[in-house]
């Protein structure tokens, strides 16, 4: 698993977002599969949300809004992936969901296959930053 | 591996990781630092820094076999080990440890609900069962038993009830430990054990009856380091047919004794579920006159100002559990209970569902008070339905609901359930504010006290939450850990013990419950002595700290 701060290594510049919002980028995995994420869980509260899915991840997956109760997304969208029966899903969600689908994971011994986390910005205790991220097995 | 237990060398630890391969499968035990990093506590005050209270490695048995080999390993080793089921436990430590280095054993493998009975309304389960693992259970099955969920659905039932966790229906069942009958446990030397009737060879009331014959050890595990507990029985509540509830006001500050009395009542004939206390005049603290009549605790000046906006000085908002019929008469009842002991009172109707309520019906988030009286009742615990809402909170505030807090922790006071009671806690807890924080203003007139356990109340010192929050630097977690001890330190002088705490703070809570020189810690360090002669079961779990280790009491930051 990937630490919050192990995310703020080596910085990219994303294409279409500006300075203030650049995210860095962790390096996958070693050895972690490529998954195809089919899926992509988009927080519609936070208006860069969209745009940095679409930046990261591929228009023809199926965007899914943020329910309130991320339990019903882990079992509907997410737990099949343990089981096989569906390919990666990623997101763009809060540090807080990320939390969340991430402590689920570790559960079922599924990963984090790939990580980016805002950092531009985020320098006061309100941390409303945005994180991307691929789970898979 | 990052770090090695304490007191172990590194040939002797690479042993006895190889027998715990040996016992649980090489892909079961878990050394790198980075499959380590969830069993670290996420939100820990000493988070990243040397001394936080990380294990050297977590092994993850999926039978009572294996983690009987796992503990007789650790006896031949010395090994620690702090046993967690799903280990979501946050605000209190997580699946952290109390003694940095230990080996976390993890039941989450252990995830089989044995048994539900729906006539005699009881379940036997294994640790790693969760509270939505076990409602995904019971609702596929259409059964018809309800739980008692914690706020956090990920939690296990097991885990919960041995943190003495709490929840949200009738007094009974919301207790979880109380909730507990009978239990199979692992003693340290590995020794399997029952508990109840379950130490009866074919007994078939292991869930009916909980004491069995002779003294009942199963309190020695909740909160405790005397053996891993590996299955569970619980209580369960029927399931209702309806659910019902009511809003009562009182309009002056001292209603709220008569209320109280008038709540216990119905409380203690199981009448009513959780009641939840609130003051509908937090909206006036913007009033700098009425603030300062709060502050100063002027009753007559704050019973004024309130009566001037026409507004109630305390609210209670019940809930009632049966038939459409019946909770319509005990809610009719309430009212006329309140009606003849308190004058001017006022009662509102509430929600009335037909059980089992509907995810709409739960989502659906309901304003059924006039205003200004409104519902603060969290609607899916009190259904006994498990999510993840409640991680709404760490780190909210008024102004940013949706901050993130680098640390979370829960501490709350066990009180008296007198309103009288609750009137003194709010002045001795504002004189622990005034002394930890010189010129600090907290306006403590307006809290309300939470009946999470059917006969007491608990206040938390909700100042030292909001006022600290904002400084996660290193340096400022570690001021607020010495001024949160400090706060116990006064409190316990005040009176007042903790019921819960983060490992981190569990020495600080323990030495609160100081009578005749510490004879409860005494005694339960005797036994763990006599049973646990190597210290290798949870060392520091509820402050009791075996004869191996006991130098390192209270030895974190001091």
């Amino acid at each position: 698993m990937i630490t919050r701060r192990q995310l703020m290594g080596s910085a990219m510049a994303l294409p279409g977002i500006a300075l203030s919002q650049r995210m860095a980028i962790a390096a996958p995995s070693p050895g972690a599969p490529k998954a195809r994420v089919h899926k992509v869980l988009i927080d519609e509260r936070f208006a860069l949300s969209r745009p940095i899915a679409q930046t990261l991840f591929t228009p023809a997956a199926i965007y899914l809004p943020l329910p309130r109760d991320l339990l019903g997304f882990w079992h509907q969208h997410l737990a099949p992936v343990r089981t096989g029966t569906t390919s990666a899903v990623s997101g763009v969600t809060t540090e807080r969901g990320f939390f969340l689908l991430q402590t689920l994971a570790a559960d079922h011994r599924l990963r984090m296959q790939r990580v980016w986390s805002q950092t531009a910005g985020d320098t006061s205790h309100l941390d409303t930053s945005l994180v991307a991220w691929v789970m898979g097995p | 591996v990052a770090i090695l237990p304490p007191g172990v060398s590194a040939p002797d630890f690479a042993k006895a990781l190889l027998e715990f391969e040996a016992a649980v499968g090489k892909e079961w035990v878990i050394t790198s630092p980075e499959e380590i990093h969830p069993y670290r506590d996420y939100f820990s005050i000493l988070k990243d820094q040397d001394d936080e209270l990380v294990p050297s490695a977590a092994v993850c048995p999926a039978s009572v076999e294996q983690v009987q080999a796992v503990v007789r390993t650790a006896n031949r080793f010395k090994i620690p080990l702090y046993a967690i089921s799903t280990g979501k436990n946050f605000a209190y430590g997580g699946p952290a440890p109390n003694l940095r280095g230990s080996v976390t054993v993890d039941l989450k493998r252990m995830n089989r609900i044995l048994e539900v009975d729906e006539s005699r309304h009881c379940a036997m389960v294994e640790p790693g069962v969760s509270y939505m693992d076990f409602y995904r259970h019971i609702e596929e099955r259409g059964l018809k038993v309800m739980i008692d969920t914690a706020d956090v659905g990920w939690g296990g039932l097991m885990g919960n009830a041995l943190d003495r966790g709490l929840g949200y229906t009738l007094g009974p069942y919301r207790d979880h430990m109380a909730a507990h009958y009978g239990m199979e446990v692992v003693l340290p030397d590995g020794e399997l054990m029952r508990t109840g009737m379950g130490a009866l060879p074919g007994s078939k009331a292991w869930q009916d009856y909980r004491y069995a014959f002779g003294p009942d050890p199963s309190g020695l595990f909740a909160q405790g380091n005397f053996g891993i507990v590996v299955k569970m029985g619980f209580r369960l509540m029927p399931l209702p047919e309806h659910w019902r509830t009511g809003l009562i006001t009182v309009p002056r500050r001292r209603d709220f004794i008569p209320l109280v009395a008038t709540v216990n009542y119905l409380s203690d004939l199981f009448v009513i579920g959780e009641p939840i206390y609130s003051s509908p005049l937090d909206r006036l603290l913007t009033d700098a006159t009425f603030r300062k009549a709060a502050l100063d605790f002027n009753e007559a000046e704050m019973d004024r100002i309130a009566g001037a906006n026409n507004l109630h000085s305390w609210q209670v908002e019940l809930q009632f559990y049966g038939s459409e019929k019946s909770t319509l008469a005990n809610w009719e009842w309430a009212k006329e209970l309140i009606l003849r002991k308190v004058a001017g009172a006022n009662c509102f109707d509430g929600d009335s569902l037909k059980m089992p309520v509907t995810q709409a019906q739960i989502e659906d988030v309901q304003h059924p008070y006039p205003a200004p009286y409104r519902s603060i009742m969290r609607r899916n615990v009190m259904h006994g339905v498990p999510k993840l809402y409640m991680w709404r909170s760490p780190g909210r505030t008024d102004a940013d609901p949706e901050t993130w807090n680098e640390t979370h922790i829960g501490l709350f006071s066990v009180v008296a359930r007198s309103g009288e009671a609750v009137f003194q806690a709010q002045k001795d807890f504002a004189a622990v504010v005034r002394k930890s924080r010189p010129g600090a203003e907290y306006v403590a007139a307006l809290t309300a006290p939470l009946q999470w356990h059917q006969f007491g109340f608990f206040i938390g010192n909700s100042f030292f939450g909001t006022a600290t929050r904002n400084d996660s630097s290193p340096e400022g977690k570690v001021r607020q850990l010495k001024e949160l001890r400090e706060v116990l330190k006064m409190n316990a002088a005040a009176g007042y013990g903790d019921y819960r705490a983060p490992p981190i703070l569990q020495d600080d809570v323990a030495e609160q419950y100081s009578f005749n020189n510490h004879a409860l810690r005494r005694f339960n360090e005797a036994l763990k002595d006599a049973i646990d002669p190597n210290g290798i079961l949870s060392p520091g779990r509820g402050g009791i700290w075996p004869k191996a280790h006991r130098s390192r009491r209270g030895g974190i930051r001091k």
